[in-house]
C-alpha cells in the first residue's frame, strides 16, 4: 500500500509519516503545491492525504487533477477550513473524506482503511483478529464461532478499535469519532465507559474478553 | 450666499412690507400710494422669487443628500465594488461625499484585516495544536511506558483538547460576528428541535432524562440554516448540562422558543451569564461561551434572547 502524504507544515508530516509507517504503509511525503503535483501526475499511489492550504496554490485543485488523472486512488482531505462549503467543495471535487484539524492519528487511521477498503478489492470483507471475525459488510460479529449481539455503537467502538489494533486509542478521539462534537466531554467519557464495559462482557462471554485492555486514564487497546 | 442665510430675507422684508403699510397709514397721498404700491410691487416679487430659489436649492439639497443614504443603504461591506457619489455643485455636500468615502474605506479596510485574522487564528493555532496532539498520540504508543507517564500523556492530552474546543468556540463566535453565514432560509424551529435531538438521543437515554415538548403553534423564521442548528444545539446542550432533575421542558409556540431545566441555585446573575468566559465554577468543562454564543446568534438573526431563574428553573426563551 502506497501513501502520498501533501501537507506543508514540517511538524505534522513528521508526525503523520511516523504514524503511517507504524501501519506499515510505504509512504512519501510533498510539502507543496508543485510537488504534489508532481508525484501524482507521475506516479501511483493507493491513497492520497492533502492538505488544502499548500504553498504555491489550493489543495482543491489537486484534488481535482487527482481525479481526473486517476480514478482508484483514495482521497482523503485534510484542513483546517471546516466551513460546509468547504468539506462539501471537496467532496464534490471527489474527494472520499474529509477531516478537520486538529484530528486524532488513530481517526486518520481508520478513515484510511475505511477509504482503501472501498477503493481496492485488496482489503477483505472479513476482518479476522484472533478468534474474532468481522463481517463489514454485513456488520456481523463472530467470536469463536457464535455471533455476538452488539449495539450500534459497541460495534462502532470494535470496528474503531479494530481499525487501529495494538494501537491505543484515547477516550476524546473515541468520543469524537462516535458523536462529533455534540457531547460534552465529561458526560460523553463516562457513556463511553458504559458501552466499552458492555463490549468487554459480551467479548468475555466468548472468551474474547482479553484482547480488549484498558489503559487507565488514556483510552483502550485492542491488542492481538 | 448659502440658502439658510436666505432664509432671513423672508421675516426681512416682511418688516419692511409691515413699515411701508405703517407710513402709509399715517399720511395718505396719491404720489405716496404711487410709489408705495409701486415699491410693494416690487418688494413682493423679490420676496417670492428669493423664497422660489430658496426652494427649489434645498430640494436639489434634500435630493442630493436621499441619494447619498441610497447609496449608503445600498453598501454592502463584503462587496468590493466601489462606493461613488455624483458630483454635487455644492461644495459642502461635495466635501461630505468625499468623508464617507474615506471612512467607507478604511472600515473596509478594518473589516478584511479582521477577517482575514479570523482565517489566519483558525489555522495558524490549529495547525500547532495538532502538531502537539499527534506527538503525545506517538509518545502513546511507544512500549514500555509507566502509569506515571500515562498519567501526564493524558494530561497534555486532555488540556490540548480543551484548548482546540476553546479556539473552535473563539473562531466561531468571530465568524457570527462578521455575519460570515449567509444560508438564509425558512428555518422551522419545530422540525429543527426535533433534527438535533436525534443527535443528543443517547446522551438523553444514557444521564436518563425525558424531553417534554409542548408545541401550541409553529415558530418560524428566516434565518441562516446553520446558525440556527447551531443556536438549537447549544441550547440543549446547556440544558443537558446544567440539569439536575430527570426532564427538560421545551415549549414552541408561534412567536415564542422556550427551553427549561431545572438547575443549582447560582449566584451569578442572568445577564452576566451572557459574558464572555463568565460561568458557574461549579462544572468545569463548560467554557462558558455557549451562551454568549447562543446571544451572538440572537443578536444577528434579530431574535430577542431572554434568561431567568424563576425557583432554580433556568429558562431561556427565544423570541420573533
Amino acid at each position: 500500500m502506497k501513501i502520498l502524504l501533501i501537507e506543508d507544515e514540517q511538524g505534522l508530516t513528521d508526525i503523520l509519516l511516523r504514524s503511517l509507517k507504524r501501519e506499515g504503509y510505504v509512504c512519501e511525503s510533498a510539502t507543496t503545491f508543485m510537488e504534489g503535483y508532481k508525484k501524482i501526475t507521475n506516479y501511483e499511489y493507493d491513497v492520497a492525504v492533502i492538505d488544502l492550504n499548500l504553498p504555491g496554490g489550493d489543495g482543491l485543485k489537486l484534488v481535482k487533477a487527482l481525479r481526473e488523472e486517476n480514478t482508484q486512488t483514495g482521497i482523503i482531505i485534510i484542513s483546517a477550513r471546516n466551513t460546509v462549503d468547504d468539506r462539501i467543495g471537496g467532496l464534490d471535487l471527489g474527494a472520499d473524506d474529509y477531516l478537520t484539524k486538529p484530528f486524532n492519528l488513530t481517526e486518520l487511521n481508520a478513515r484510511i482503511k475505511a477509504v482503501l477498503r472501498r477503493k481496492t478489492n485488496q482489503f477483505s470483507k472479513e476482518l479476522v483478529l484472533g478468534p474474532l471475525k468481522i463481517n463489514l459488510d454485513e456488520r456481523r460479529v463472530i467470536a469463536n464461532d457464535k455471533e455476538l449481539k452488539l449495539t450500534k455503537k459497541e460495534y462502532a467502538i470494535l470496528i474503531y478499535l479494530t481499525r487501529n489494533k495494538n494501537r491505543i486509542v484515547t477516550k476524546d478521539a473515541l468520543a469524537e469519532h462516535l458523536w462529533g462534537d455534540y457531547m460534552d466531554e465529561a458526560v460523553s467519557f463516562d457513556f463511553i465507559y458504559a458501552h466499552v464495559k458492555n463490549l468487554r462482557k459480551k467479548l468475555t462471554d466468548n472468551n474474547c474478553g482479553e484482547y480488549l485492555k484498558t489503559i487507565y486514564g488514556i483510552g483502550y487497546k485492542f491488542d492481538v | 450666499m448659502t440658502p439658510l442665510k436666505q432664509l432671513y430675507i423672508v421675516p426681512v422684508l416682511a418688516a419692511v412690507l409691515i413699515g411701508v403699510f405703517l407710513i402709509w397709514l399715517i399720511m395718505p397721498s396719491d404720489f405716496f400710494i404711487q410709489t408705495t404700491f409701486i415699491l410693494l410691487v416690487s418688494l413682493l416679487v423679490l420676496a417670492v422669487g428669493f423664497r422660489w430659489i430658496t426652494y427649489h436649492r434645498i430640494t436639489r439639497i434634500r435630493d442630493q443628500i436621499k441619494d447619498i443614504i441610497d447609496t449608503l443603504e445600498e453598501f454592502d461591506i463584503d462587496e468590493p465594488r466601489k462606493v461613488t457619489f455624483e458630483k454635487s455643485p455644492y461644495p459642502i455636500i461635495n466635501e461630505l461625499n468625499e468623508y464617507l468615502i474615506e471612512i467607507i474605506d478604511r472600515v473596509r479596510q478594518n473589516y478584511q484585516a479582521n477577517k482575514q485574522f479570523t482565517q489566519n487564528a483558525s489555522h495558524e493555532l490549529q495547525t500547532p495544536l495538532a502538531v502537539i496532539k499527534g506527538y503525545v498520540e506517538l509518545l502513546l504508543q511507544s512500549p514500555n511506558m509507566r502509569e506515571k507517564e500515562y498519567e501526564a500523556l493524558g494530561a497534555i492530552l486532555q488540556n490540548t483538547n480543551r484548548l482546540s474546543k476553546l479556539n473552535a468556540a473563539l473562531i466561531l463566535l468571530s465568524k457570527i460576528e462578521h455575519q460570515r453565514f449567509t444560508d438564509f432560509e425558512d428555518v422551522n424551529f419545530n422540525i429543527l428541535a426535533e433534527e438535533v435531538l436525534i443527535n443528543f438521543k443517547d446522551l438523553l437515554f444514557a444521564q436518563e432524562i425525558e424531553i417534554q415538548k409542548k408545541e401550541t403553534g409553529n415558530f418560524n423564521i428566516e434565518m441562516s440554516a446553520a446558525l440556527a442548528e447551531i443556536l438549537i444545539t447549544n441550547l440543549i446542550q446547556n440544558a443537558i448540562r446544567h440539569n439536575e432533575s430527570d426532564f427538560i421542558e421545551i415549549e414552541i409556540s408561534e412567536d415564542k422558543f422556550q427551553i427549561s431545566n431545572l438547575g443549582k441555585p447560582s449566584d451569578l446573575k442572568p445577564q452576566q451569564l451572557f459574558k464572555r468566559f463568565k460561568r458557574d465554577s461549579e462544572i468545569e468543562e463548560s467554557l462558558g461561551l455557549g451562551l454568549s454564543i447562543i446571544q451572538r446568534i440572537c443578536e444577528v438573526s434579530d431574535l430577542k434572547v431572554e434568561y431567568q431563574i424563576v425557583r432554580n428553573r433556568h429558562i431561556v426563551a427565544i423570541r420573533l
